[in-house]
């Protein structure tokens, strides 16, 4: 046998036998034995299998010698069900009761009838499979198919030589041709790397190995020929006089163009195509990133950049149309789930030229924000051609477009806060994402001015983690400004709550310090751009507000930056956001002394004992501590009041329900200051649709009223 | 004799035998206590397996506690039993962790209530699940919750990388469906998508990449470690390059939102999830197949899991009413029942055949995927003290750390390891020389 290779090229994917005889009549049989042929013959049927219990035998396909038979005694291929072994299992088998059998192969007799286990496979209920089976009675090759058509798999597919035979053979069923086919041999395109073969069929670099591997199990006349197509252009690999073995036949893809194309494997016997086979080939490969959403209610549009970068550097010109589909995102209180309600389909970048001789290149998006005040899903879908290979990254995005707080001087308005969401980040997302969508959609009407983050935004401090949260949090961009504090768990770098040195969060990796300054207040960080220890600046009606928030546990330097800032807004009312602080028992907590991090060397760690004496206490402009960490036994708000330097109340508060189900059920506090300098607060779940109604054995509630004049406290009860 | 006749006579003995015996038992009412640990996912169906045992034993009380969070809590609370004297009839545990306790008397011998017992044909079992539960000839117990690690695979995660959608057969695949398939998605410079993962404490598939190696974790006599043979550093540094070199093996595992988000190739957890791990994989839209490990200069498949064994106490009473559950639960029906709720394999051949666990079978191509690595299976490690080693493994300071994030060298700290192990089994040898059973002869 002999290799003509013509031109390098490339692989498969799926091997899905497309037996296209051409040129060759099918006969379907309604009648038991009644097509023959005394030279070759070539029968196909599908077969649906049924429920599987009590079966020890399937019958697949068969031919015979007798022409009144109704029982396959030539030649029957059939699943068997083995119980010698410990565990009874299913195997191809094939049975003759004329010698028709490889004689290499071990036979069992039974009743006069010899068999041989062509494999160990089982089948499975409700499937359907093509089963071939072609004989050459002059040659004595035999060449056996099964195909799941409902799973889309090659199942087995094999050849074998047999005995050569005298007479006509009769098919019991199918279609039926007078031609041998060799459909038992098997092929791929894949790679081939330090003599390993591997199946694939998408190659990002010209330089990789492509091949395809060739498996002929018997030898037959005719040839094999290998060809890539191309559209109408058709462009001869190689073609294979056939032996039998194993081929590897190496694919130039530098010969290749870019895209998908495909390689057609023809089985040619007299100058004529006998059967044909496809498998797509893709050279090139592309990542697009989505990069997030920025919102402008000014100009009424959504921006976003699309990066790209390629496998390697590409000079063919690569085009791209992005497509975006809008969804309305509903919340369905019953089921607590959103519905997608589709909206709009747009093409929200098209035909842009990238320029990929350098391996990457990016380009804008651009979509009108919908009139409609709503919650809002964005798919991207980027079509590129030539069709390279693609992934897609970032493609499924947030925003909103409700009206944002209009909070006028004399009117009531609210914070809200956000206890730790480190289970819904890792497990019930949703949830989260309930969570700002109630707080956009309710942000105008009930004068939503800022959201607090406690910390444990997430659980491990883990890519997939931040994504999620990242996700929920979007949402508020351009509607409600946000401030976020670092939690023991957002600084491990996936090593959970065990927070052993600083600087290992992966934050800043996904909220950024502009868009922070973009859409929350950001007014300042204490190492630049990084959102560890950071403050937000806001006015809402006659009030100013002065929020720092600092990380876990924070360090000296983190103190004596946060008194410089305190120091410069004496008019603002200072509020210290930090992950841990008041005790669930409304005391405040030395907790971050319990953790790694107290012991090493390189830093030094505060408790809220220190923030008090060293921050809090001594900054006349302060007002609130919110924080978080532990958690009361049920939804309820513990408090300290302190008194600052000044003569004034300081109230600290401790919003933390992560042990409530579905990581935390999506309670929120919900801090209203009214104007006359009532500061009224409540627990409220937009998950649930409810408030909470509460008291714990400390008879802290989930509702109170605090007179921020003579700093009483009126803890509701129901 | 007609055939009819010679059935029926046969009928009328075998219900005359269970009448008399039925009677004798009633007369003496017994309470015998269970120790278990059964995933609680599939706990119901174990507990309807107890009540049915309770209709049919009436005056067989069982007292059902579950006794631990899992295999290492329930033995731990048995050791101490023992040692106060306060000790279930009959405790589920695992092989590994019951082994010292076979080998020290703990348990009693069912053999002679086997010969006698036409329910049990230890024909019917395969031979290695009962390994499990035996030392020498002597059988304490019944597998039950038997399971080997699987590949559970992400078929449009691998497509979307090109390649097939089926687990790697080779390491070679390994690494290069790896590659393929791991991906920094946000740009951060880290992966978020990976190949496979390996959990923080690998434990049998760390036993299961060293024996594919053509290694072993003990010795042929089971009284020396051996993991840390040429084979066993193979298999670990093939893990630590793909984690620390490659960067295309996620460790420590992923957890529920990476697992069930698509961000894996394929994934080796125990087959006792099956069912739970196919239905999240629909509720998370990313559909999970399953399909068998991979091999290397051998197949390897390791088998692990526990079963139900009879403490050596009690009454006479109380001793045959612990065989008569044990062997109850082992019921071909019983086992059918629990295998085809939890995914746990079914521990004898006649239970394959049940319509309750056929059709399960049939319809479920991934329950196949347990059965047909049998070929290639092999208790985990059955060797004194192999679970206190096992806790060495569990280091994360001694052994995870070092060599899974640290990138200290692999055969260093294999030895490290394996001279602290020898130690502890040379201890537990000097006290224990040989099985209690042999001891005593």
């Amino acid at each position: 046998m002999t290799i003509h290779r013509a031109l390098g090229l490339n692989s498969i994917r799926r091997i899905q036998w497309t037996v296209l005889i051409l040129a060759l009549c099918l006969i379907p049989l309604q009648a038991a034995a009644t097509s023959s042929s005394t030279d070759a013959i070539t029968v196909t049927t599908a077969v649906q299998v049924g429920s599987l219990v009590g079966v020890e035998t399937i019958p697949l396909i068969g031919l015979t010698d007798n022409p009144e038979a109704h029982s396959a005694s030539a030649i029957s291929l059939y699943w068997g069900r083995d119980f010698s072994g410990w565990f009874p299992t299913w195997q191809l088998e094939l049975s003759s009761s004329i010698g028709l059998l490889p004689p290499s192969m071990s036979t069992r007799t039974q009743d006069g009838v010899a068999s041989v286990v062509l494999a160990r496979v089982a089948p499975v209920q409700d499937r359907t499979y093509e089963v071939t089976l072609s004989y050459s009675a002059k040659s004595g090759s035999l060449a056996v198919k099964v195909y799941d058509t409902t799973g889309d798999t090659l199942v087995y597919a094999d050849g074998f030589s047999l005995p050569t035979h005298d007479g006509p053979l009769y098919a019991l069923s199918g279609a039926v041709s007078t031609q041998y086919l060799p459909v038992g041999t098997k092929w791929q395109v894949g790679l081939t790397q330090d003599g390993t073969f591997l199946p694939l069929n998408h190659f990002g670099q010209r330089s990789e190995q492509a091949t395809i591997r060739l498996q002929i199990p018997t030898a037959v006349d005719g040839e094999y020929r290998v060809h890539h197509v191309n559209g109408s252009e058709e462009t001869l690999i190689a073609s294979i006089t056939p032996g039998a073995g194993e081929y590897l036949i190496p694919i130039d893809l530098t010969q290749l163009p870019l895209g998908s194309t495909s390689v057609r494997l023809d089985y040619v016997h007299d100058d004529e195509i006998l059967m044909s086979e496809t498998s797509a080939i893709v050279v090139g490969r592309l990542h697009l990133w989505t990069l997030p959403l920025q919102p402008d209610r000014e100009s009424g549009w959504v921006h976003s950049q699309v990066q790209v970068q390629s496998s390697e550097p590409y000079s063919e010109p690569i085009r791209v149309d992005v497509h975006a589909t809008l969804y309305e995102q509903v919340w369905d209180p019953e089921r607590r789930v959103f519905i997608d309600v589709p909206y709009l389909q747009a093409v929200v970048a098209q035909d842009i030229l990238l320029d990929l001789s350098e391996g990457s290149a990016s380009f804008p998006v651009a979509f009108p924000m919908p009139d409609d005040a709503a919650n809002w899903r964005v798919e991207f879908s980027p079509k590129v051609s030539p069709d390279l290979a693609t992934i897609v990254g970032g493609n499924d995005r947030l925003f909103s477009s409700h009206q944002p707080a209009s909070i006028e001087a004399g009117q009531p308005y609210r914070f809200v806060v956000f206890p730790d969401t480190q289970n819904m980040s890792q497990s019930y997302p949703t949830v989260l994402t309930r969570m700002t969508d109630w707080v956009t959609a309710n942000a105008h009407e009930l004068g939503i001015a800022a959201v607090l983050h406690v910390g444990d935004i997430t659980n491990h401090d883990t890519p997939a983690q931040w994504m999620n949260a990242y996700r929920s949090m979007s949402l508020l961009h351009g509607v409600v400004p946000y401030v976020l504090t670092l939690g023991n768990h957002d600084m491990t770098n996936g090593a959970g709550g065990s927070v052993k040195e600083r600087g290992l969060s992966l934050i800043n990796n996904y909220f950024s310090a502009d868009e922070a300054r973009r859409y929350s207040g950001l007014a300042g960080t204490m190492t630049p751009d990084r959102l560890e220890n950071h403050y937000h600046l806001f006015s809402f009606g006659d009030d100013d507000y002065l929020i720092i928030a600092l990380e876990f546990g924070p360090p000296d330097e983190a103190l004596e930056w946060a008194n410089e800032v305190a120091q410069q807004y004496p008019d603002h009312r200072f509020i210290l956001l930090t992950h841990s602080y008041t005790s669930n028992n409304g005391g405040r907590s030395r907790s971050p002394m319990n953790y790694e991090l107290a012991a090493n060397p390189n830093t030094t760690v505060n408790t809220a004992h220190e923030m008090w004496s060293r921050l809090v206490r001594p900054n006349k402009n302060s007002f609130l501590v919110i924080s978080g960490h532990t958690w009361p036994p049920v939804p309820v708000v513990p408090y300290h009041v302190g008194l600052g330097a000044s003569g004034k109340p300081v109230f600290e508060l401790l919003f933390d329900w992560q042990a409530e189900p579905n990581g935390g059920n999506g309670w929120l506090g919900l801090l209203t200051f009214h104007p006359d300098n009532r500061l009224e607060v409540e627990v409220y779940s937009p998950y649930l649709g409810e408030y909470a109604r509460t008291r714990d054995t400390n008879s802290f509630t989930s509702h109170m009223v605090i007179d921020m004049e003579t700093s009483r406290v009126q803890r509701i009860t129901y | 004799m007609s055939r009819r006749l010679q059935i029926g006579r046969v009928a009328s003995v075998a219900v005359l035998w269970l009448l008399v015996a039925s009677v004798a038992l009633a007369q003496t009412p017994v309470t015998i206590t269970v120790w278990d640990v059964i995933p609680l996912a599939s706990r119901d169906v174990y507990l309807s397996i107890v009540e049915d045992f309770q209709r049919e034993y009436p005056h067989i009380t069982v007292e059902v506690e579950r006794a631990g969070t899992g295999y290492p809590s329930i033995t731990e609370k048995f050791i101490v039993g023992l040692m106060g004297g306060v000790v279930p009839n009959v405790i589920h545990t695992s092989h590994v962790r019951s082994f010292n306790l076979r080998w020290q008397g703990a348990f009693m011998p069912i053999n002679d209530y086997i010969a006698n017992d036409p329910n049990m044909d230890l024909g019917d079992f395969y031979p290695a699940f009962i390994e499990t539960v035996s030392l020498g000839d002597l059988i304490y117990g019944v597998p039950f919750t038997v399971s080997t690690p699987i590949a559970y695979v992400w078929p449009e995660t691998l497509h979307e990388a090109g390649l097939p959608g089926r687990a790697p057969n080779t390491w070679d695949e390994i690494v290069e469906f790896s590659r393929r398939i791991s991906r920094d998605l946000d740009g951060d410079g880290n992966p978020d998508m990976w190949g496979m993962d390996i959990t923080r404490e690998p434990g049998w598939i760390a036993e299961a990449f060293i024996g594919q190696a053509g290694g072993s974790t003990v010795t042929p006599d089971g009284r020396a470690l051996a993991f840390n043979s040429p084979e066993g550093v193979r298999a670990f540094q093939f893990l630590q390059d793909g984690i620390l070199v490659d960067r295309i093996i996620r460790y420590p595992g992923a957890p529920t939102e990476e697992f069930y988000g698509g961000r894996l190739g394929w994934a080796y957890r125990s087959t006792a999830d099956l069912p739970t791990r196919i239905e999240r994989g629909i509720e998370w839209m990313h559909p999970i197949t399953a399909g068998p490990l991979p091999c290397d200069v051998q197949c390897y498949v390791p088998i692990g899991g526990g079963g139900f064994l009879a403490v050596d106490t009690g009454t006479q009473e109380e001793r045959d009413a612990s065989y008569a559950f044990l062997s109850f639960l082992v019921r071909p029906e019983n086992v059918a029942k629990y295998a085809a709720a939890s995914g746990y394999m079914a521990v004898r051949r006649s239970a394959l055949t049940q319509p309750a666990l056929e059709s399960v079978l049939s319809a479920t191509p991934e329950y196949w995927v347990t059965y047909e690595q049998l070929v290639y299976a092999h208790p985990e490690t059955q060797a004194p003290e192999w679970a206190t080693v096992l806790d060495l493994w569990k280091s994360r300071p001694d052994f995870l750390d070092p060599l899974f994030i640290n990138k200290q060298p692999v055969q260093l700290i294999l030895d490290d390891t394996a001279r602290r192990g020898n130690a502890i089994i040379a201890e537990f040898l000097a006290a224990f020389p040989e099985p209690a059973h042999l001891a005593k002869q």
